[in-house]
């Protein structure tokens, strides 16, 4: 949608400019058209789901954010009820637990290869990073199913719950699959993406910044600390927010690990479910109830969650840009 | 060399006839084998692709007949599978509603009453008139569990459904101990496995345990909630996507217990427990093909899209936790080739593949289940032609 208005803007703008243009040709004939029809694509699919979600927005009202039941009542006689309040609080946990990891372990990454790497063994380890990008998420999401969730069950589960206040906080693992389980599923995921780009935002760090630090006496971790980090932070929040998109709309591998329960204590070691998650298991027993209304509502929801997080941080980014230009 | 070889072709010469007899021969039953269809001139079909998918409960059975280089499988060379993903009868269903499937695998019928409709579909007699609805499998859903060493625990439908609704929580609860006196049950906590997708196991096991605990599911003391997306239970719970990964958890995670079709145990041998149900004269029966057969035979009315239930049928032996799985397909097929290679496979599939069923985990269809099958079969048409070149 933000990408419309741009080019609509953009178009308008050049319009503007040019009073007396010439009559337009084939090509910008085509390229109108073409420019159009994504347009029209994009209305017609932003308006289905409105459309389709419309009637669940009426009938379930403010329930849909804050229920905790997902009761679909056909041919029961009860009346439906499609709360989705463990979705959206189970997206956003494994999304944060994922983005938690993936920057800590991601930017630790990063540094290292730019600033601790021999060159040689440098390139070879960001060539690797960039091929498991391309990786698809399936495929983590049934080793995090066959591998890492019996591990969970056995060994990572009972160890966490063990230590002080674990149970409390962290509560009790059912099967290993679990919120943290996808949360680190999604983390992994998201790491070679996260990588791949704060690397190239590190290195473009100037080099005289780093020398001149530490010409002043600071220490390397002091230098990376209190001067590429700063420096590079603009990036690294792009980086963020690109891998937090893959992240909060991750369907299959969420789907694979997170235990599929519709629950209501939210604790990391216990299973839930994310939206993008819960409609991909469920709309196939959905279609031709108003079931199918209510997975359409929980994709708005998850639309305008993305929506709001893109704006956000382009404000975000352009802000620090001009602090930055100030500065 | 060349002595050997002339000495060769001489023999072959000399043994010309008999050799051609033998290739003859050898070839016939390559084909006969082969085909699956015993040399039958209807197996042969113009070059199509079928796409299918649904029922997880049956799709090993399917994975067999379509993939792979088994005996008997259906091995029609212009016929190509697409994949099963095997996500759920509900996907099945609307699968071919919307046309991705050719076929669409469901373990129930689409079934208005039943809540099993069609989109687009307000009455029954709309879904029959358009789509053509047979029983292609006959299985055994069994109740399994993860207690090494305590194979064929007794549990009640009465039981299953307080486990499964929260009331009870250890394995050594007192209910649970008065079924199995005398088996020293351990203190630990239940894990209750579910499907959280569309499934039509978790529909044929919440119609076993309805029905066994005489509980009519518009009452408004539930005894079950839900098609099983809303159990009672809430901790210690688990959701799973379908029959694979039922059995993956029970079969690593110590105290579950789930529901799930007989063949995946079959397919984890030692790793998953299966208990003991009562069938409804309440004697205690283990799970076997046998069992489930009964099942099939005790039923005595006429088997149709509006009686498919065949759980907890009456008479000794027979398995309270058994269910058809459906084939469904359009009526009106727009493209004839892929509409007669669809027919044709499920007609073998109903038939002659039924001697496959008892090595995959299920069993054969009975005659009468058989003969539905093929006159549903006969009303799918492309135009006015009907398909399949059978009476």
């Amino acid at each position: 949608m933000v990408t419309t208005a741009n080019t609509s803007q953009v178009a308008a703008g050049a319009e503007g400019r040019r009073p007396s243009a010439p009559a337009r040709g084939a090509y910008e004939w085509t390229l109108l058209l073409v420019a159009g029809l994504f347009g029209i694509i994009s209305v017609w699919f932003v308006g289905t789901i409105i459309w389709q979600s419309a009637s669940t927005f009426k009938t379930q009202g403010l329930y849909i954010f804050t229920g905790a039941n997902w009761i679909p009542g056909a041919g029961t006689g009860v009346p439906s009820q499609y709360g989705g309040r463990a979705m959206i609080i189970g997206t956003f946990e494994t999304s944060l637990i994922a983005m938690v990891i993936a920057v800590v372990i991601g930017t630790g990454t990063s540094l290292a290869i730019n600033f601790f790497l021999p060159q040689k063994l440098k390139t070879f380890v960001a060539t690797v990073v960039e091929l498991l990008a391309a990786i698809p998420s399936v495929v983590y999401g049934v080793w995090g199913m066959l591998v890492l969730a019996p591990w969970f069950l056995n060994t990572v589960g009972p160890f966490l719950s063990s230590l002080p206040g674990g149970t409390a906080i962290l509560g009790t693992t059912v099967a290993g699959k679990s919120l943290l389980l996808a949360g680190i599923v999604l983390a992994v995921m998201v790491l070679p993406t996260y990588v791949a780009i704060s690397r190239e935002v590190i290195s473009s760090v100037p080099h005289e910044l780093v020398e001149a630090s530490l010409s002043l006496g600071a220490t390397r971790w002091q230098t990376l600390w209190k001067t590429v980090i700063p420096t590079a932070r603009i990036g690294l929040f792009g980086a963020t927010s690109l891998a937090l998109g893959r992240a909060i709309g991750e369907t299959v591998a969420v789907s694979l690990v997170c235990g599929g329960v519709v629950g209501t204590s939210f604790k990391p070691l216990e299973p839930g479910v994310s939206i993008a998650g819960w409609i991909a298991t469920q709309w196939g027993e959905a279609v031709g109830s108003d079931q199918i209304g209510a997975l359409f509502a929980l994709g708005a929801i998850l639309m305008v969650v993305s929506l709001a997080m893109s704006i956000f941080s382009r404000r975000l980014v352009a802000k620090q840009r001009r602090a930055a230009a100030v500065v | 060399m060349n002595m050997k070889l002339r000495s060769t072709a001489s023999k072959i010469a000399t043994l010309g006839v008999a050799t051609s007899l033998l290739a003859g021969a050898v070839a016939g039953a390559a084909v006969a084998q082969g085909s699956g269809k015993k040399g039958d001139s209807d197996f042969i079909t113009p070059t199509a692709t079928v796409t299918h998918g649904g029922s997880s409960f049956v799709f090993p059975f399917v994975s067999y007949m379509t993939t792979g280089d088994g005996v008997g499988r259906y091995n029609n060379p212009n016929v190509t599978f697409g994949t099963d993903t095997a996500a759920g009868s509900g996907d099945g269903r609307s699968g071919v509603n919307s046309g991705t499937y050719n076929v669409g695998y469901s373990d129930q019928p689409s079934n208005v009453t039943a809540g099993t409709g069609m989109s687009g579909y307000t009455s029954q007699a709309q879904i029959n008139n358009a789509f053509a609805q047979l029983p292609i499998a006959l299985g055994g859903g069994v109740v399994g569990y993860h207690l090494a060493g305590l194979n064929n625990l007794k549990l009640s439908a009465q039981v299953i459904a307080d486990i499964y609704n929260g009331y009870i929580t250890k394995w050594n609860d007192a209910d649970i101990a008065d079924l199995n006196k005398g088996v020293a049950l351990p203190d630990k906590a239940i894990k209750v496995c579910f499907r959280s997708a569309s499934s039509g196991t978790t529909f044929a096991f919440t119609d076993y345990l309805q029905r066994a605990t005489h509980f009519t599911p518009a009452a408004s003391s539930a005894a079950m909630e839900g098609s099983g997306k809303a159990w009672k239970a809430t901790t210690n719970t688990i959701g799973e996507t379908n029959n694979a990964a039922m059995a993956t958890d029970l079969a690593n995670t110590d105290g579950a217990i789930g529901y799930l079709e007989y063949s995946y145990v079959l397919a984890n041998p030692g790793k998953i427990q299966t208990a003991k149900l009562q069938d409804a004269n309440g004697e205690w029966i283990a799970p076997s093909l046998v069992n489930m057969a009964n099942a099939a035979t005790a039923f005595k009315k006429t088997l149709s899209v509006n009686q498919f239930s065949i759980v907890y049928g009456t008479g000794k032996n027979v398995w309270p936790f058994a269910t058809y799985v459906w084939g469904i397909v359009k009526k009106d097929q727009s493209n004839a080739s892929v509409g007669e290679a669809t027919v044709k496979y499920l007609d073998y599939f109903t038939h002659g593949g039924q001697d496959q069923a008892a090595k995959n985990g299920y069993v054969a269809l009975p005659k009468a289940a058989q003969d539905y099958a093929r006159a549903q079969l006969l009303t799918v048409k492309n135009g006015t032609t009907v398909l399949l070149n059978r009476k």
